[in-house]
């Protein structure tokens, strides 16, 4: 029986240091995921909280078709998508309601996903280059955002991407290219 | 149908594989058409150029670790939404459903019936009404024979 079977059953046993091993192992690679896609660390602290807890909650759904990494991966680009919507009609409330953001034109960056926070630790952490590119990120659309996160910065194969998105490869691969070329425009308007 | 169609589907057609020509994915008699193209498009190099920034780009973002203390912090969100019960080795009606437990009850249920039934000594064996002994049972075999 392999490690990850091993885990998967100790899971559905609800044994707590099989969880804490699994966010040990997987933790970083979620939180990098979550961070990457909503652009703030509270925000992708408290969703990677969330993609924790469902995979607990569900773990006995999970067959074994896929790697287990593949289902917890679908897990958090799903909580984005959701998060990430649920962002943009939140921060559309907001809008509405302040005057001086309605005045703000239309060139700042997509609703779709709020800009880094300006916290300190966030300044520590990146470089111009880094905040430059986490702002395109930012501003790409949610299709194309997972895609080029999944495969550029997660350095994801394209059957894993294919089974996290349950998109086939054509597609994944048009979609991705479509993405670089928008990310290109848009870290040139930044910089 | 205008002349420069075949050549605005080709350029179309390169463009769509510079990210596998990038990533070194296309087979290589694909490259060559690609390389013979590109030798050619200036819009295309433009774009080739564009995707090699960009993934460069992309794979020198830091990776960002989980705040310490995380795995911590999200075993205390389970506890506190479950008031304690979550986690803890499950019932084996919990990791058994129970159909199926129904089920293997039934049968448990019907073997035994059947074992005392077939059973010469089983209390659910038909008795004869007259002795009030089991009707099959053999007197012949338990009686000594006489002298």
């Amino acid at each position: 029986m392999s490690r990850e079977t091993r885990l998967v059953r100790r899971l559905r046993d609800r044994d707590e240091r099989a969880f804490r091993e699994m966010v040990d192992e997987y933790g970083d690679r979620v939180f990098n995921l979550t961070y990457r896609m909503l652009g703030s660390r509270e925000e992708a602290e408290d969703l990677a909280q969330e993609v924790f807890i469902t995979v607990f909650k569900s773990i006995d759904t999970f067959r074994g078709d896929s790697k287990f990494s593949t289902w917890l991966y679908r897990i958090t680009a799903n909580h984005c998508k959701n998060r990430i919507k649920y962002l943009a009609r939140r921060h559309d409330r907001g809008k509405a309601e302040l005057d001086e953001r309605a005045e703000g034109g239309g060139d700042g960056p997509s609703l779709a996903a709020p800009r880094p926070s300006p916290r300190p630790d966030l300044q520590m952490e990146g470089a111009e280059m880094e905040r430059v590119l986490q702002e395109a990120i930012a501003e790409l659309e949610e299709e194309q955002r997972i895609l080029v996160i999944l495969r550029d910065v997660e350095d994801l194969s394209y059957e894993e991407i294919c089974a996290i998105t349950e998109l086939p490869e054509g597609t994944v691969k048009s979609r991705l290219h479509r993405a670089r070329l928008a990310l290109r425009k848009k870290l040139l308007k930044h910089m | 149908m205008s002349s420069e169609q075949p050549q605005t589907d080709s350029h179309e057609e390169i463009e769509s594989k510079l990210s596998d020509y990038v990533e070194g994915s296309l087979p290589a008699a694909e490259v060559a058409v690609v390389e013979e193209h590109l030798r050619g498009c200036p819009s295309c190099t433009e774009a080739l150029a564009a995707v090699k920034e960009t993934v460069n780009a992309l794979s020198g973002l830091h990776k960002i670790p989980a705040p310490p203390h995380f795995d911590r912090e999200v075993a205390e969100t389970i506890r506190r939404r479950s008031g304690g019960r979550f986690f803890g080795r499950r019932a084996f009606g919990d990791r058994v459903p129970l159909e199926v437990l129904a089920i293997l009850a039934l049968a448990l249920g019907l073997a035994l019936y059947f074992f005392l039934r077939r059973s010469d000594t089983g209390s659910l064996r038909p008795f004869d009404r007259g002795s009030e002994r089991p009707a099959s049972h053999d007197e012949s075999q338990d009686v000594a024979p006489r002298p």
